[in-house]
């Protein structure tokens, strides 16, 4: 089996992406930050992903992005479970919504805004459960700073993720159409 | 007829994500080494010169008197108390350090008060379980190293723990952070020798962090607390501004950094 030109620059354009993504979480780009909180972009990177395609590959991508996420931060508690998760409901979401409503860019918003929230509940979730509200930070106060959180975040996230998707989107349906390998197609 | 078409058509895919998967735990497992080289390599035409920083900062502090005038107190008391301790005879355990200067490259919105990327690593002889100062008072320690890059695991992080004491009455306590620029000093006595205004600094009982550092000045202290007696500190260095920070070698052996769950 050899590899084309095409399958090649997809790969990198896959690989890129998703590593800038990663990459935009560690800076505060001045302009785009709600009471101190950024878009969560590998939540953006995803969606985008797992919109159209299969059920494993979305899990897979929410496994890998869960791993780099938690690299350049905290490893425990890991990343990989919250965004696994958001994976799963995106590629349900897809099936149910996308045969009947068009991919556009209110339909993609809407999925990242609902989808950031899940995954900061569930952040949320994992805080409590670590054990994070020791001596001064009890339970009401971690609930009521990750709801903060978890807005901010889904504003931002739904609001930039046409950069992400609009991108990326035209790339893969112009990738489908020309570089696929005729036998390879139908998989 | 099932397995060998269905490995000949879904094999590549299969391998093809197994390495993502097994590459991102890599990746994870080296706290994200290669990812953060590659980010001080992107963001190094935008980094300011961290010398040239240095050097504002030592000329915008010059032209203060007071700051001269404190200086200068500063280093009088020094000698006194080298003096003082020629004629007990004490070994003073701290030799004199040259520090880093770092920038600071990276920093998550998401983990604001958790974590800083500096812009320094094993290149410039950063290591592990360094000291990170920042101007005016301790910041964190070092708890990664790349060849360019460090993290730094700042004092406001709910996980760090730091072996404090107040300077004027030497009372002993431990500074936890709470993800805001002030933190938590809890005491190990019923009734501690504390009032606002009261300098903190790092005790001779941390085993982490060498002694006589300062950190923080007390703001209010709460005794009747239910899980005994409390005060908030308020940080010296501008936690929430950082911009270079100098990291200094850590002369502190101890077997309590193979040993996390003791206060440090």
């Amino acid at each position: 089996m050899y590899i084309t030109n095409g399958q090649l620059l997809n790969a990198l354009i896959n690989v890129g992406s998703a590593i800038a993504c990663i990459l935009l979480m560690l800076v505060r780009v001045p302009g785009i930050d709600m009471f101190g909180i950024g878009p969560n972009w590998p939540v953006i990177w995803l969606v985008a992903w797992s919109l159209r395609r299969s059920l494993p590959q979305a899990i897979i991508a929410g496994l890998v992005m869960g791993f780099l996420s938690d690299s350049i931060s905290a490893p425990q508690p890991s990343h990989a479970v919250p965004l696994v998760i958001a994976a799963v409901i995106t590629f349900v979401l897809s099936k149910l919504l996308l045969k009947n409503i068009q991919e556009d860019f209110i339909s993609v918003a809407m999925i990242v805004f609902g989808m950031a929230i899940i995954v900061e509940m569930i952040r949320a979730l994992q805080f409590s459960q670590w054990g994070l509200g020791t001596i001064t930070n009890d339970l009401a106060d971690i609930w009521s700073d990750r709801q903060k959180i978890a807005i901010s975040s889904a504003i931002l996230s739904s609001l930039l993720a046409p950069v992400v998707y609009f991108p990326l989107s035209r790339w893969w349906k112009f990738h489908q159409k020309y570089h696929q390998i005729p036998s390879l197609r139908n998989r | 007829m099932g397995t060998r078409t269905w490995w000949n058509r879904y094999g590549s895919q299969l391998a093809l994500l197994s390495l993502a998967v097994f590459t991102a735990l890599w990746v994870r497992q080296t706290q994200g080494a290669a990812l953060f080289e590659v980010y001080y390599w992107i963001t190094r035409p935008f980094q300011i010169q961290s010398e040239q920083r240095l050097e504002q900062q030592q000329q915008a502090e010059s032209l203060n008197p007071i700051i001269q005038g404190l200086e200068a107190r500063v280093e009088e008391l020094e000698q006194q108390n080298k003096r003082l301790g020629e004629l007990v005879d004490y070994v003073s355990t701290r030799p004199n350090f040259k520090g880093v200067v770092a920038p600071v490259i990276a920093r998550s919105p998401d983990h604001w008060w958790q974590q800083i990327t500096l812009g320094r690593g094993s290149q410039a002889g950063v290591k592990e379980n360094a000291l990170v100062i920042g101007p005016g008072g301790l910041v964190g320690r070092i708890i990664s190293v790349t060849p360019n890059t460090s993290k730094v695991l700042l004092v406001t992080d709910p996980t760090s723990r730091i072996g404090v004491a107040v300077a004027r009455s030497r009372q002993m306590g431990y500074l936890q952070g709470l993800n805001n620029n002030q933190g938590v000093m809890v005491f190990f006595n019923t009734v501690p020798d504390v009032q606002p205004g009261d300098v903190v600094t790092t005790s001779v009982f941390s085993q982490i962090l060498p002694p006589g550092w300062p950190v923080g000045k007390v703001v209010s202290v709460d005794i009747n607390k239910a899980t005994g007696p409390e005060a908030a500190i308020a940080f010296f260095a501008p936690l929430d501004s950082l911009e270079w920070v100098v990291v200094y070698q850590n002369q502190q052996q101890s077997s309590a950094l193979n040993n996390p769950s003791l206060p440090e």
